[in-house]
């Protein structure tokens, strides 16, 4: 070294790690786009242009532009901004410059990232009002790549590969390349590489930047630029009054839709079945929230004072049933867009952040409104019947922080005070809905009662009519029938009415049932770490005594007990995805129809082994649940009966079921080995199994009884019906809760 | 006359014979017995016809369906004997205890609450602690000192106060054992004696 009494080291880093965290921080590519357009925002444009030229293919012509009328920058912004990773000016300056002094709502500094993950090359035009010559950089990322590859090759020549008349550099970027040669020959840093810049000329008024981005790394349809579109009309809050504007245009020289610019504006909301909204007033401390006036039936407002997270105005949009339809008919069932509740600061979108996502399943769920439901499906709303946007301000509510992910608030207690009020208003119009449905069917039975006494009031007067004029009597009979007919008509209308009354209550409380899913994710973690417990248990076994020869038998024993235990959870696993999706798909089937399916399935196999199967299932029950959930109890239970059966004569599995009461009984039999009186309970526990040599893991009756219990019905062992031995299970769905 | 062999129970329905944690105790502690009990009233028994030896309990949690919980073993291995270590292991994660049954097991002096996921080497050690801690103690070594003395020898009187109480060697571990004032002082007392001893020689106990 040069002067080892000053010796120093520096950071440095190499392209690969730059895009690394591009990836980490930009998901996609329209949260890219549109952390590009709230750049353009934080440049107080009043207009910004996005021109999407020739992307429906890739071709070296695909083109986005960005392009707004904002303050524009100089040399020194892009050498000492925009082009140094990790800094953000508007992190020091967190408000855009005079006039406008706007909410910087780009706060980390990651445009560059953005542009990366669009395309491989950008042109950057940037121009400040009243200079004469606009600034135009070029950074070329496949000059990047190409410079990574070639390295190894080029070695001797080391030069900083500099393209173009003019290197943009700092001093420390000079001094890099000095060193490059002696010190660091095999890395190529990305602070070494140069990006050419030149001035054009420009007229005097013109302001703003322009981003133009080439080698486009994906096509984009006209369906990419819809959600575009629809997320960009999040970016502004529709209420909050924006002023100066934030107008943004899409344009597309390939696609019908935007040919002509189009502006981008939220939609106004159309069709919502009802709404409401809450203000507030600083000078007297006051805020309002809403309630539900229940004798009334209606939500009202109410004044409370100004909550520790401060004053917010909300506005919520509910969309019963038939709003919901019509708006599907307008929007093409594009479910997306009744999308919960959003948080506006300052009038522009703070949460949930911009990050596209297709599936509505998919969606970060903030709030937290969606995991309520698991509680009460029924009656608590999700963020797909509700479309909510709640304004706040930096001043205001400055104890709401956003958190450094971008993707939420940071949890405080003001902040969870605020998600809680925002849970508390959405619950409002739970009551409405519960009131509602309430409302709806006691006016239907009302109404068909009352048709029923309107056509017997009618027929009665007839009779008296025909009584006083007995000649009419042959004229008024026709009609005297036709009475009779529509009486007994309403009459079945009635009866059908209140089946179907039954029917929902029987459907709900089905439903319900299905909600102990966190019982279900207690007993498998307690599965895994069962199992886990063991194999590793055996495996540390290995780890401390292998090799030994007089340990030799154990090694031999814990290597096929792992094999076995991790099949056994590989089974537990399987289980446990089974519940996985969030959406559990459900339909109307009929047990004894799926029983008979599941028995025919089996044909082969119970034909193999010798297995006469039975099936005497007296009535149809339809019931609404996840038919695979369903079907897993009977081929457990199938499953089980075959190897009870295994060393037996003359073999039967049977399957009987009938109503009673309010419930499905089911039977399944079989003239096995049968269950010890002792074990009648532990049978059902996880892990019991008397047949571990033929494949028992203890899983199979321990699914059933999850899986019965999850439709709240129960199963039990009962004395065998098939003689002399053998096993009955029995199997209790009922109707009601 | 006691066993001086040192007891490793362990009960858990859900372990066979080869289990490693077996085998490793075994291994470790050659000259101890490690003994397997799957029904906790076998477990149980067994602690009650060995209340005269060394032992250290590995309790499972969940005994499974229809059987007592560990909590309920531990609480009436506890009705007979302060002096076993207890070691309680869960399949569950700690936080699905209930923190009253937490309290029992910190009130009633268990020796540690572990996730049967720990390592066979933590499990060792822990037992390799309680065995140390079973060795010191002075109720235990004092018990053990008892047993080996002749019947006779255990109820001769051994000790006068001078307010006149006399006390056999077993009387005052039983005060020990009930942390009763007296025990306490005996305890203390004794444990001054050793490092009395240590230090000095020999010197009568003070028995004021």
């Amino acid at each position: 070294m040069d002067n080892p009494q000053n010796n120093t080291l520096k950071w440095r880093f190499d392209v690969s790690t730059f895009r690394l965290i591009g990836r980490e921080l930009i998901t996609d590519r329209i949260t890219a786009l549109f952390e590009l357009v709230k750049n353009c925002y934080d440049a107080n444009s009043t207009r910004v242009d996005v021109i999407f030229e020739n992307v429906s293919s890739i071709n070296p012509d695909s083109k986005i532009t960005i392009k707004d009328n904002g303050y524009g920058m100089r040399f020194e912004d892009i050498r000492d901004k925009w082009m140094v990773i990790g800094t953000s000016s508007k992190r020091k300056e967190p408000y855009s410059p005079e006039p406008f002094k706007r909410r910087c709502v780009g706060e980390k500094g990651i445009g560059r990232f953005a542009v990366d993950k669009l395309g491989n090359k950008v042109n950057i035009l940037t121009k400040k009002a009243g200079e004469n010559q606009k600034l135009n950089v070029e950074i070329d990322w496949n000059k990047y790549e190409t410079s990574f590859q070639q390295l190894g090759e080029e070695q001797e020549e080391n030069k900083a590969i500099i393209s173009g008349d003019v290197a943009l550099k700092s001093n420390m970027q000079e001094s890099s390349i000095m060193q490059r040669k002696d010190v660091q020959e095999e890395i190529i840093l990305f602070t070494d590489i140069e990006n050419k810049y030149q001035y054009e000329n420009a007229e005097t008024n013109m302001q703003g930047t322009t981003l133009v981005i080439s080698g486009i790394r994906e096509i984009w349809t006209d369906k990419d630029i819809d959600r575009l579109y629809k997320e960009l009309t999040k970016l502004v809050s529709p209420f909050y009054p924006l002023n100066p504007p934030f107008d943004i245009y899409i344009s597309s020289n390939e696609y019908s839709a935007y040919n002509e610019e189009t502006i981008v504006k939220a939609d106004s909301i159309q069709f919502a079945s009802h709404s409401a909204n809450i203000e507030f007033n600083k000078e007297k401390q006051i805020q309002e929230e809403l309630y539900f006036d229940k004798d009334e039936g209606v939500i009202k407002t109410r004044e409370i004072p100004i909550q520790p997270f401060g004053a917010i105005s909300m506005r919520l949009y509910y969309f019963n049933e038939s709003a919901k339809k019509q708006y599907h008919t307008k929007y093409k069932n594009d479910e997306t867009r009744i999308d919960g509740v959003k948080i506006y600061r300052d009038g522009l979108i703070s949460t949930p952040f911009a990050e596209f996502e297709a599936h509505p399943d998919k969606k970060r769920d903030i709030l937290g409104i969606d995991k309520r439901l698991w509680r009460d499906i029924f009656n608590r709303l999700s963020t797909r019947d509700i479309i909510g946007i709640v304004d706040i301000t930096k001043e205001s509510n400055s104890k709401i922080i956003d958190a450094t992910n971008r993707q939420d608030f940071v949890d405080n207690e003001e902040y969870r005070k605020l998600k809680q009020f925002i849970i508390s208003q959405i619950d409002v119009f739970s009551e409405l809905r519960i009131y509602e449905r309430e409302k709806k069917k006691t006016n239907v039975a009302d109404e068909l009662k009352k048709a029923s006494e309107d056509v017997q009031d009618f027929v009665k007067t007839i009779e008296v009519i025909e009584t006083n004029y007995p000649s009419l009597k042959q004229e008024l009979s026709p009609l005297k029938r036709q009475a009779k007919q529509v009486d007994s008509a309403v009459k079945k209308g009635l009866s059908e009415q209140k089946k179907a009354e039954k029917e929902f209550l029987r459907k709900e409380n089905i439903y319900l049932s299905l909600m102990s899913l966190q019982d279900y994710a207690a007993n498998m973690s307690h599965a895994v770490r069962t199992s886990l417990g063991k194999i590793k248990d055996k495996a540390e076994f290995f780890k401390l005594h292998y090799p030994s020869s007089k340990l030799e038998e154990f090694f031999k024993l814990y290597a096929i007990e792992i094999y076995e235990e991790m099949n056994v959870l590989n089974k537990v696993i399987n289980y446990m995805l089974s519940y996985a999706g969030s959406n559990i798909p459900f339909d109307d089937f009929d047990v004894k129809k799926l029983i008979e399916n599941l028995f025919a399935e089996y044909q082969f196999r119970f034909k193999n082994e010798n297995i006469t199967p039975k099936i005497e299932i007296r009535d149809n029950f339809i019931i609404n649940a996840n038919r695979q959930f369903f079907a897993d109890i009977f081929q457990n239970l199938i499953d089980n009966s075959i190897k009870a059966l295994k060393e037996k004569g003359n073999k039967i599995i049977k399957c009987s079921g009938y109503i009673e009461n309010d419930s499905f009984i089911l039977f399944f039999s079989d003239n096995g080995i049968g269950i010890k009186e002792e074990d009648r309970k532990k049978v059902f526990e996880l892990y019991h199994t008397t047949t571990a040599e033929d494949g028992g893991a203890g899983l199979g009756l321990f699914i059933v009884k999850t899986r019965i219990e999850a439709l709240k019905g129960s199963v039990e062992v009962v004395d065998n019906e098939l003689l002399p031995t053998g096993a009955t299970i029995k199997i209790t769905l009922p109707f009601k809760k | 006359m006691a066993d001086s062999k040192l007891n490793i129970i362990v009960i858990d329905d859900n372990v066979k014979k080869t289990d490693p944690l077996l085998v490793q105790l075994q291994l470790n502690f050659k000259d101890a017995n490690v003994i397997l009990k799957e029904k906790a009233k076998d477990g149980l028994e067994y602690i009650i016809d060995n209340l005269n030896s060394k032992m250290i309990v590995l309790l499972d949690y969940d005994l499974g369906v229809g059987e007592p919980t560990g909590t309920e073993i531990f609480l009436k291995i506890r009705e007979k004997t302060a002096l076993l270590y207890v070691i309680i292991i869960t399949a569950k994660l700690i936080d699905d205890i209930p923190n009253k049954e937490l309290v029992t097991y910190i009130n009633r002096d268990a020796l540690a609450v572990i996730d049967k996921t720990t390592s066979l080497e933590d499990k060792i050690t822990l037992v390799k602690n309680a065995i140390h801690t079973l060795d010191v103690r002075v109720d235990c070594v004092l018990e053990q000192w008892i047993s080996n003395h002749s019947e006779d020898e255990q109820n001769d009187p051994y000790l006068t106060t001078t307010t006149g109480e006399t006390y056999t060697l077993k009387d005052i571990l039983m005060e020990i054992r009930q942390q009763s004032a007296f025990g306490h002082k005996m305890e203390r007392n004794i444990m001054m004696l050793a490092v009395d001893l240590l230090t000095r020689g020999k010197k009568q106990v003070s028995n004021d």
